[in-house]
């Protein structure tokens, strides 16, 4: 807009205007299930603010969100729901894996807990932390807007279909029985 | 109580463990019922509250013959004292149920039966609690792996047993004009705004009201109560940070005090008191995350931007002690990891000042508006038998008007030095329970403002080279502080073998350590009772007959954190 009030044109490709608008109106699906969820709530609170950045617009069903924040330990019972969600979340969609438990299963290397939420959806941030100080989900927000807005291409991961999901959520003993069975048959030959 | 145990009971093993707490060994299976029974109605023990239900395995035979241990641990609200009953029960063999002394046995039992496999005979609902009803074997069991995660080729379907009762008309909904069938399911959570987290309940409604519903725990189940047996004592108190993580000073210090119980450790005057202060600090921050929260679900926004500016102010003084936000690892098995910051003093007047005034505001917001008068008072009201027979406890109990408050009916620390009141409700429903907390943290308040006065100087850490962590600056330069350093940290503390059982008024209700040690670095078994798995069966009973607008009121107020509800 011009000083005097008149209209003016701003030149612009239209790709570059929907990335624009993309990256600041990112609404988040917050799956929070435990400690992190507690830091994620402190990021949307008064102090940290995160309408700053045009994240704030809290959804809690995934067909009106297009950014899933898993915040907090993903189980083996709940990896289908996380997926779940995940699929019902409308393109383009983005995920960020907020601490250690959703990153890499964390200090929670047993029998219940998936080994990070990367195995059944694809990740395009991890955050480091047990749980990240809300600076640190703020800094990946803000580094999901760069990839936004550059087209960056998305971090190399598995685009795992349903059915692959499906699969890894049946879990690394069926995958390490098949291998095992492979060696088997080779060892034969 | 000794002599009145064996009064009642002259065949009956009684024993004392490390920290004085009598044990009672039931000999047979069938003398369980009719003593629990017993315990429970003769004046003169008046248990009245089941604490708590485990078992432990006993593959090493140093409790006998049998295989699994059973453990019941009963209060007495108004004599305040404790008794453990014991049973031992071999693998294969059924147990009796406690459902019938007390309805809050019932998950506690499906927890035992889901950890260890011991059957319950004449269990109303005996399934999985907190593993998928797929799961093959008992985890707590010695010899299942801690890492043996197992597949589940269907794992798409979000499935879940309703209970019998639930789907009650036999006909099912296939006339789409009646509208007046009171057939319909409606699934909350475990991803849903006000669930914070991961709880899950099934409600058959009819229109607004819900009629029945039932309730399924169990999807932030994080073994740690495995890892516990898998980790020496200190790597494990980084654990009871994830448990409740509102108050997770409160968790690091209840369970160092248990293993200072059976180690004989007295910990001195400073430590003590810090310990107090973070105890407060803890009440505080928790009982404001809940207020908030509960208001938020609601609709009242303002109040969640107030209270959570004095949250985050806190947390920064929590930080200033141990470096963390949240997950604070602050206690150490006969200190502290690091003593109080230079200005914490300083910090600490501007919290204690600036509080009151906050909560004023959230009083003024609140508590006569008509909005959240409508939708609290009445709301989800738990009478005190009540209460007392799901073996509610903290806020949720004191609102129902039970007078029961661990920090001084079995006062630890310096509770006795205080001077503080215990904060009762009449009605026992969700306004009660916000009226308590609100009163709560104001008296938190005052605790520390008089911890603030009373705060010694003097040393941090037991002089005992058992446990005690060598200060830095030696480990750099003494050859022998380094061994003893390496020694500490890479094998662990040694613990004699003993066991104990100790309680914490925490904010949301009696928080237990049960630890079993057989000598060596790591604990044989922990048990943690949390008051939250107690609370939440409760809801299931609470919520029948009100509308589902109001089970999310019910919810917040109980302040259910899923991190201690599945572990």
């Amino acid at each position: 807009m011009a000083k005097d009030g008149s209209a003016s044109f701003i030149p612009t490709t239209l790709a570059y205007a929907v990335k624009w608008a993309q990256k600041n109106s990112l609404w988040p699906m917050p799956f929070g299930t435990s400690c992190c969820g507690i830091e994620m709530m402190s990021t949307l609170s008064s102090t940290y603010d995160l309408s700053r950045f045009g994240a704030e617009v809290v959804r809690f069903t995934p067909r009106q969100a297009d950014m899933l924040i898993v915040a907090g330990t993903i189980t083996n019972k709940m990896a289908p729901i996380l997926r779940q969600i995940y699929d019902q979340m409308l393109e383009p969609k983005w995920v960020i894996a907020m601490g250690a438990c959703s990153s890499s299963g964390g200090i929670f290397d047993t029998y219940s807990v998936l080994q990070g939420i990367d195995e059944i959806m694809p990740v395009d941030i991890y955050v480091p932390g047990c749980p990240p100080i809300p600076e640190g989900l703020i800094h990946a927000i803000l580094r999901l807007q760069d990839v936004i807005q550059q087209g960056e291409p998305r971090p190399h991961m598995l685009r795992l279909s349903r059915e692959q999901a499906m699969d890894a959520m049946a879990y690394r003993k069926v995958v390490e029985t098949s291998l095992l069975d492979e060696k088997k048959t080779e060892g034969k030959k | 109580m000794i002599p009145l145990l064996q009064q009642a009971f002259p065949n009956f093993r009684i024993e004392q463990d490390k920290a004085g707490e009598v044990v009672l060994w039931i000999p047979t299976t069938s003398d369980l019922i009719p003593t629990l029974q017993r315990v429970k109605d003769d004046r003169e023990f008046d248990l009245n509250l089941l604490s708590d239900i485990t078992a432990y395995d006993n593959i090493d035979h140093k409790d006998g013959p049998l295989r699994f241990i059973l453990v019941y641990q009963l209060y007495s609200i108004a004599k305040h004292h404790r008794l453990r009953i014991k049973l031992a029960i071999d693998e294969g063999v059924q147990a009796p149920t406690a459902t019938g002394v007390w309805p809050a046995a019932d998950w506690l039992e499906r927890e035992t039966f889901d950890m260890f496999g011991v059957r319950f005979a004449g269990h109303p609902d005996l399934r999985r609690i907190l593993m998928d009803e797929r799961f093959q074997g008992f985890p707590l069991r010695k010899e299942y792996d801690l890492k043996d995660r197992q597949p589940f080729p269907d794992a798409q379907d979000v499935r879940i047993i309703p209970k019998a009762s639930l789907v009650k008309q036999e006909e099912p909904r296939t006339n789409l004009s009646d509208f007046y069938n009171p057939n319909v399911l409606v699934n909350i959570g475990p991803s849903h705004p006000a669930t914070h987290g991961t709880l899950r309940a099934m409600c058959r409604v009819n229109g607004e009201i819900i009629e029945d519903a039932t309730c399924e725990i169990g999807y932030l189940h994080r073994a740690i109560e495995k890892l516990a047996e898998n980790k020496t004592y200190h790597q494990w108190i980084v654990y009871t940070d994830r448990l409740n993580y509102c108050s997770a000073l409160t968790n690091n210090i209840a369970y160092v005090m248990t293993v200072e119980k059976i180690l004989g450790i007295q910990i001195t005057e400073r430590c003590v008191w810090i310990r107090v202060i973070c105890m407060e600090l803890a009440r505080i921050i928790d009982h404001l995350v809940c207020v908030a929260i509960n208001a938020l679900d609601m609709g009242a926004l303002t109040c969640f931007w107030y209270l959570y500016h004095w949250r985050e102010e806190a947390y920064t003084m929590i930080e200033g002690m141990c470096g963390m936000r949240l997950t604070t690892s602050y206690a150490r098995v006969g200190g502290m990891m690091y003593d109080l910051p230079e200005n914490f003093a300083a910090e600490m007047t501007k919290f204690l000042d600036g509080v009151p005034k906050t909560l004023d505001d959230v009083e003024k917001l609140l508590t006569s508006n008509r909005i959240w008068v409508d939708r609290t008072k009445g709301i989800g009201i738990l009478t005190p038998e009540e209460a007392i027979r799901y073996g509610v406890t903290g806020p949720c109990l004191r609102a129902s008007g039970v007078e029961c408050d661990l920090r001084r009916d079995q006062p630890y620390y310096t509770y006795p030095e205080l001077d503080f009141d215990v904060v009762i409700g009449s009605q026992g429903d969700v306004y009660d329970r916000y009226l308590v907390r609100m009163e709560e943290m104001r008296q938190s308040l005052k605790i520390l403002r008089q911890c603030m006065q009373k705060l010694p100087a003097g040393p941090l850490w037991v002089a005992d080279r058992r446990v005690q962590i060598p200060a830095k600056q030696d480990v750099y330069s003494k050859m022998e502080v380094l061994i003893h350093h390496f020694k500490i940290f890479m094998e662990g503390i040694n613990v004699p073998e003993g066991e104990a059982y100790n309680v914490v008024e925490a904010p949301n209700g009696e928080l237990g350590f049960y630890v079993v040690s057989r000598g060596g670095p790591k604990a044989w078994r922990v048990k943690i009772k949390s008051p939250s798995l107690l609370h939440f069966q409760s809801f299931e009973s609470s919520i029948r007959g009100t509308k589902i607008s109001d089970a999310i009121a019910i919810l917040g107020s109980l302040n259910i954190i899923a991190g201690e509800l599945d572990r």
